[in-house]
């Protein structure tokens, strides 16, 4: 074994992982969970990436957000991953090992550590439009007023009427007053009392409140006085809000987009004036009077104007530049403070300097004011800071092709067109339409859509050769979903060759057409629009060579992906290769590793990918970063504090302690939480009750550890927001206070109360009160629950040993893990041993042999050939297996995980005569043909490739083989290199060659290979097949005729078949789908990983796949595993299913409906949960029809004192009592 | 396993219309296995009738038990002391079990809450298919291991009828022939010489033709 010279403990174990999408996302807590310290650093504001974008996902329509926000908690709350967000890398220096990475951090002007995420300056911040700042700082560096010299008069349908809807109360100070009588003027009512040389004074009962008199006041003097004016202690911006606020809730809801009358409120002219600073508004008899040429747009005026008066493209003479939200595409508004997105992590926003009032002129000031927490801080700067890590993982993710560069498609000028991620962002329910399909143009519902397949994909003329992988399936998705959204819409989707090449992805194509999608095989040409409707005019040629044209609503452009000109860059500063589109170089036996040592990239900017190869090449870029760092794990972890549970006496009195968050004014603002407050210290055994402005800020966490021990609380209740997001972080503050964490309950009195009642805060009240009463009752009776903990095998077992197998095995026993690889056959090797040459060209044998070598020569690798696991026991990180070895005897090996790696071989169907004919052969077979019988091949004239040669029909593989294409390509150049006047046909259903293998597909047909489509439903082709000729006959449709082929050499592409694991899934107990491979736990997020913890799969156990592929995988299951084996103890959890035996009919139900396999029936005859594998998901509970399944926390009892304690409230509010 | 379908809601509110508190009673046994009749059916059944009484004005009370099986004495016993507290028995049981119920507490109504099946298996969660009808003279060993009594819409001893076409029985598409299934399995087993056998008539005294049955086992009695 060589020793890495960076194994010196020098090294620093860290890691540096740039770029926060799902692929850095994954990285980083496959690192911080197997020992590692991560700094994690995004550009954007929030981690989240392009897939916190997406609406769902393919092909499980599973919704994105809701799958990817776990991650993006986990990774916020972990203790070993330092966020940087809003932050870029400037300069990386040293050596694999040893680098310094400098890091710009940019200002935010929200104190991350104060901010709690509530959103009320974004609320409160009037601001809409980036503005057009004057320069107000006169020569003598005083500022000075602002004149208009160009007026305009907006006049409404009438003339106005005042208003004295939550009328302020303003008052002439008489000590102020100068008598210059500027408020009288003002007044418009008639209100202000005053003549030469007096004070004045403002007659309450003529007075309607618009502030005229406040605004003219002059400044120096400022005699005019505000009261009964709600939050003006806060400041003026803020009490306009509030005002116009309560102005729109008495008048009902305003009608959006008619023109009103002006209420004359004043808050427009108080808010230009007094909050801004610039006074180009003014009341006047007929309306408002607004002072063009001095209007800074910032659209403040009308963001508080509540009756929808007010335009902020009529008063000025600018043209208005919205502040467009990018998160969604543009296609809405956002506030110059802005929360990157609703779920965004960390949920703190961030000030734009460029539309910022108070950053720009000193004027505004509104969020600080609104800031309960004190978390907003203008004067911040831009930082820098050095960090040393021992790698980086580069994972930047991808950007979209620019549409308008494909002018024939209108997009940017017709507005009905549009991008498929803004399509997304459409169909999303936290998206700009709250996921009703409008078109951009005129808001209407579209019925006919357009999908365009590959604009920026598979085209030369600008520039982008590449296929970008996953828009057929996108494409086909959104689709899909926008049916579910409105079953009236009717979809057409424009392609070239369907390339749904992915685990059951053609099975969602077959779905998607049931669901009367429509598939039209065709490029647009152009598109037109028509200027009255809006409607879009396509024209394309079908399949029969006829110029069509058809009409459509709206217009969908599938944007392939690209490489950010930013990335670009930020590659040249890391100091790694790119390939001339923006991709990362890297080798195919070693697909992670940058071209700069101790770099390594993942994701679509390692080429183009959909998000579960992008995750798993993330676990597999965290394990090539760390595997030189092994022996500095654990230097550089948080030590977690430890704190000794108190175990509570039978007995004991129950001290309940109540927090009723007022969660900012989300909250506070509807329900009063003084008396929710006072109302649970009237409560049974609660002994205290408090309600803190922001129970989860850092200061009150702390403070209710503090109180926990003043006041020996044994049980805790937090009153606030959803226990899925805040549920951990109060848990473990128990913990660390010292008390079993199953001794807490939340209620959400935000989302299911305060947000959907705001208009009727008594009831709100009164339900909060139930609620909070409902989590009391529960934890009153609440049992500890105890988390076992247990050491852990530091071994890998590593079942099959081809090169997925080997390949962990090898990385296995780098990590530090010692590795028993088990093999059926006498020799290592598997499929590779048939397999000549690599998609990028690279000879197997030396590699393979290479392998083995290392394999063989690691003295941590156990190598058992001829040999197979026929049982295992016991649970994550603490397995047992038996392995039946050549003698016949059996050896228990313990492990702390498995990895199947049994791999796939190929078809051999009987088909056109393969295997009895010396002229039919499958690929493989030629392609050891051209390698080890040149001569031969060079006397082959003419070759027709059959695709889909059994695969994608029902007779046969039902799947499609993914690689089948790429080494029809690779084999039809390796001929013409060899013979290069060989005809060669291959005839294809659809050309699936994703990603960069396109280049060599346009590679193979301008070298001279034929391609010749069929469709197998219209028209198979008919192919005669013996020893002396073969003779082919089909359709050709790009010239439309009858071509008849009579080859020297028929070569099917079969496709691969899994290896017989049925055994061996039944006995691991792990699901296989119907043509056996195996089943990931997450078809999005956890593709190495196995439904049963601790069990992963790598290579073409999983499903069809190229070596790169594999060794991907082969190293992301590595990584996963390390998650667990480098833990040296791990904790069950206190929340498990448990079956009382005393009634189990032995039905099998729990059996059948747990989705981890884990009930089993035992020799008592009864169903068993073991606790270590149950996940606590309380399925087999809620079917068991005995209900003789009970799980930890909830428990019949728990739910039924629950419903009760809320019945009984109800009841004491309808006697007056609560 | 004996199999059965819940009664529609309707039906079983009609029952109970008389009744103002009675027993709802299950059974760990066969319905329990079959979803129909155990103690999750008993506390399901009994909050839907208690919403739609309360719902109609008219409360009910409903004691909730689940018996061990309600087709052995033993099991029926623990009721005794206070069955007669209430009006009337809803049995979410099989027919046997109610029955027995009924003749065990003979002053009180006894009401049936599903519908029994037939003598079946599971073909997967929420499928469940008939294959026996106890004729009490069993000749699978003849026939391939399918039952020609019960899988046969005719019963049939000799082959299929005229209504077989293409391994589909006459009666519904749903139905596979019975004799369809035997010919292929005893062809498959190579037992083809089993179908030519003449088989002497069946004595259908032992099913139901003989009335209701009974049986004594001396070696147990």
């Amino acid at each position: 074994m060589t020793v890495n010279p960076m194994t010196e403990m020098t090294a620093t174990g860290a890691v540096m992982v740039v770029g926060g999408g799902i692929s850095g996302m994954q990285s980083a807590l496959d690192l911080a969970n197997s020992g590692f310290k991560v700094y994690l650093v995004e550009h954007a504001p929030a981690i989240g990436g392009k897939m916190a974008q997406l609406d769902k996902t393919f092909p499980t329509n599973d919704c994105s957000m809701c799958i990817v926000s776990p991650k993006l908690v986990e990774v916020g709350r972990h203790r070993n991953i330092e966020l940087l967000t809003h932050s870029d890398l400037t300069a990386l220096e040293g050596e694999a090992g040893n680098f310094t990475a400098r890091i710009t951090q940019h200002a935010r002007y929200v104190n991350i550590d104060k901010c709690t995420g509530c959103g009320l300056c974004e609320l409160a911040c009037p601001v809409t439009q980036i503005s057009w700042f004057h320069e107000q700082t006169g020569e003598d560096g005083k500022k000075k007023k602002l004149k208009a010299k160009n007026k305009r008069l907006i006049r409404g349908p009438s003339t106005p009427q005042p208003t004295t809807l939550a009328k302020w109360t303003f008052r002439v100070d008489e000590e102020k007053c100068s008598r210059c009588g500027m408020c009288h003027r003002a007044c418009l009512h008639g209100a202000v009392n005053w003549q030469k040389k007096e004070i004045a004074s403002i007659d309450q009962d003529r007075c309607t409140g618009c502030g005229a008199c406040y605004t003219v006041c002059p400044e120096k003097f400022q005699a005019i006085t505000i009261s009964d004016a709600p939050e003006l202690d806060k400041n003026l911006g803020v009490a306009v809000r509030e005002r116009s606020n309560e102005i729109i809730k008495r008048l009902g809801t305003p009608n959006q987009g008619v023109s009103t009358d002006c209420i004359r409120c004043g808050l427009c002219v108080l808010m230009c004036t007094k909050v801004m600073g610039i006074g180009a508004l003014q009341m006047v008899e007929d309306g408002i009077e607004a002072g063009l040429d001095i209007c800074q747009v910032c659209g403040a005026c009308q963001s508080v104007c509540p009756v929808t008066y007010l335009n902020v493209s009529e008063l000025t003479d600018k043209t208005p530049r919205p502040l467009l939200n990018t998160f969604n595409e543009g296609l809405n508004l956002r506030k110059p403070i802005n929360i990157f997105y609703p779920q965004a992590v960390p949920r703190v926003p961030v000030i734009d300097e460029a539309s910022c009032v108070k950053l720009n002129t000193g004027e505004c000031g509104t969020c600080q004011a609104v800031c309960g927490t004190g978390a907003i801080d203008y004067t911040h700067t831009v930082s820098e800071k050095e960090i040393k890590v021992g790698s980086l993982i580069f994972s930047p993710g991808i950007e979209v092709f620019d549409a308008s560069i494909r002018g024939e498609f209108g997009y940017g000028i017709y507005k009905n067109v549009v991008t498929s991620i803004e399509f997304e962002r459409l169909l999303s329910a936290s998206g700009p339409t709250s996921g009703s399909v409008m078109r951009p143009g005129d808001s209407k519902h579209p019925r006919k859509i357009a999908w365009i397949q590959c604009v920026g994909s598979r085209d030369n003329s600008c520039g982008r050769d590449y296929c970008s992988s996953v828009c057929c399936m996108y494409a086909t998705k959104e689709a899909y979903i926008a049916r579910e959204h409105d079953s009236s819409i009717e979809p057409t989707i424009f392609y070239i060759d369907m390339r749904s090449f992915g685990k059951n992805f053609d099975s969602y194509i077959t779905r998607a057409r049931e669901n009367n999608i429509r598939f039209v095989r065709a490029m647009v040409s152009r598109i037109f629009e028509d200027p009255q409707t809006g409607d879009l005019e396509l024209r394309y040629v079908d399949g029969s060579g006829t110029r069509c044209s058809e009409t459509f609503e709206m217009v969908v452009l599938s944007v392939g992906i690209q490489v950010a000109d930013r990335t670009r860059r930020l590659a040249e500063t890391i100091g790694i290769d790119l390939d001339s589109y923006g991709f990362a170089v890297t080798d195919g036996f070693t697909p992670m590793a940058a071209s700069r040592p101790g770099v390594y990239v993942s994701g679509a900017f390692n080429g183009p990918k959909d998000i579960p190869e992008t995750v798993c090449e993330a676990s597999g870029a965290a394990q090539a970063a760390s595997v030189a760092l092994a022996p500095v794990r654990n230097t550089m972890l948080a030590a977690a504090p430890v704190v000794h549970e108190r175990i509570e006496e039978p007995g004991d009195p129950l001290r309940i302690g109540v927090f009723v968050c007022h969660c900012g004014s989300n909250i506070a603002s509807v329900v009063d939480v003084e008396t929710v407050a006072d109302y649970a210290r009237t409560l049974p055994n609660v002994v205290f009750a408090d309600h803190p402005l922001y129970t989860c800020s850092q200061d009150s966490v702390e403070r209710i550890k503090e109180l926990i021990n003043e006041h020996n609380l044994n049980r805790v209740v937090v009153s606030a927001c959803s226990p899925s997001t805040h549920e951990p972080l109060f848990m473990s503050t128990l913990q660390q206070a010292g008390i079993n964490k199953y001794f807490f309950d939340m209620a959400n009195i935000r989302d299911q109360c305060s947000w959907v009642h705001q208009l009727e805060p008594e009831a709100a009240t009164q339900k909060a009160k139930r609620l909070m009463r409902m989590a009391v009752t529960n934890v009153s009776q609440a049992k500890p629950l105890s988390e076992l903990e247990f050491d852990v095998e530091p071994t890998l077992l590593v079942i099959g040993g081809g090169v997925a197998g080997m390949t962990a095995a090898v990385e296995a026993a780098g990590q530090g893990f010692n590795v028993y690889l088990v093999e059926q056959q006498p020799r290592l090797g598997g499929q590779l041993v048939n397999l000549q040459r690599s998609w990028d060209g690279q000879d197997f044998a030396p590699f393979l042999q290479g392998l083995i070598d290392r394999v063989e020569d690691n003295e941590r690798i156990r190598v058992l050939t001829s040999s197979v696991v026929v049982d295992q026991t016991g649970f994550i990180g603490s397995f047992e297996s038996e392995v039946m070895t050549p003698t016949g005897g059996s050896r228990k090996v313990k492990h702390g995980a498995t990895l199947i790696a049994t791999g796939a071989e190929e078809y051999r169907p009987d088909l056109y005569g393969l295997g009895e004919l010396d002229n039919v052969m499958s690929q493989t077979d030629f392609e050891r043909l051209l390698v080890e019988d040149p001569d031969r091949a060079a006397s082959i004239g003419s070759v027709v490739m059959l695709q889909c040669a059994g695969s994608r029909c029902a007779e046969h593989l039902n799947y499609c083989s993914r690689i089948c294409c790429n080494q029809a390509v690779k084999n039809s150049i390796g001929l013409k290199k060899i013979n290069p006047a060989a005809r060669i046909d291959v005839l294809y259903r659809d050309m699936r060659c994703y990603g960069l293998t396109e280049l060599d597909y346009r590679k193979a047909r301008k070298s001279g290979v034929n391609f010749i489509r069929f469709d197998p439903d219209i028209e198979a082709p008919a192919i005669d097949a013996g020893s002396a000729a073969i003779s082919v006959s089909l359709t050709d449709p790009s010239i439309r005729m009858k071509v008849k082929l009579s080859p020297d050499l028929l070569v099917l592409s079969t496709g691969i078949v899994p290896r017989d694991t049925e055994e061996l899934a039944t006995m691991l107990r792990v699901p296989r789908n119907s043509n056996g491979f195996f089943i990931e736990a997450h078809a999005k997020l956890r593709p190495v990983d196995l439904a049963s913890e601790g069990i992963f799969m790598a290579g073409t156990a999983h499903g069809p796949k190229n070596v790169t592929e594999t060794i991907a995988q082969a190293q992301a299951a590595v990584g996963r595993a390390a998650t667990i084996l480098a833990n040296a103890k791990l904790k069950l959890s206190g929340v498990f299913s448990t079956v009382n035996a005393e009634h189990c009919a032995v039905c099998l139900t729990c059996v059948r409906a747990c989705p981890y396999g884990v009930p089993v029936i035992n020799e008592e005859h009864t169903a068993y949960i073991n606790p270590a594998l149950c996940q606590g998901c309380g399925i087999c509970v809620a079917e068991c029809p005995a209900k003789t399944i009970t799980l930890g926390r909830y428990l019949d009892e728990n739910l039924n004192a629950k419903l009760e304690a809320y019945q009984a409230a109800a009841y004491a509010d309808e006697s007056g009592g609560a | 396993m004996i199999t059965g379908t819940p009664k529609p809601i309707e039906e079983i509110l009609e029952m109970l219309e008389p009744y103002d508190n009675i027993i709802l009673a299950g059974c760990y046994g066969c319905v329990t296995v079959c979803r129909v009749g155990g103690d999750k059916e008993v506390q399901v059944l009994a909050s839907t009738v208690r919403l739609a009484r309360e719902a109609a004005g008219k409360k009910i009370e409903i004691k909730e038990v689940c018996l061990e099986r309600q087709c052995d004495p033993e099991y029926l016993e623990p009721m005794r002391p206070y069955v007669e507290d209430y009006q009337a028995v809803l049995s979410i049981a099989c027919g046997a079990g109610i029955q027995f119920m009924a003749e065990k507490f003979a002053r009180t109504p006894l009401l049936p809450g599903i519908n029994t099946g037939f003598l079946g298996v599971t073909e997967r969660q929420g499928e469940w298919t008939e294959r026996c009808q106890g004729c009490g003279d069993c000749v699978l060993h003849l026939t391939g291991g399918i039952c020609p009594v019960t899988r046969c819409a005719k019963s049939l001893f000799h082959g299929p009828c005229g209504g077989s076409v293409q391994g589909i029985c006459e009666v519904s598409k749903e139905t596979k022939c019975g004799w369809q299934l035997i010919i292929d399995r005893l062809k498959a087993l190579d037992q083809m010489d089993n179908y030519g056998k003449i088989k002497p008539y069946k004595g259908w005294d032992s099913s139901r033709d003989g009335g209701p049955r009974r049986i004594i086992r001396e070696d147990m009695v």
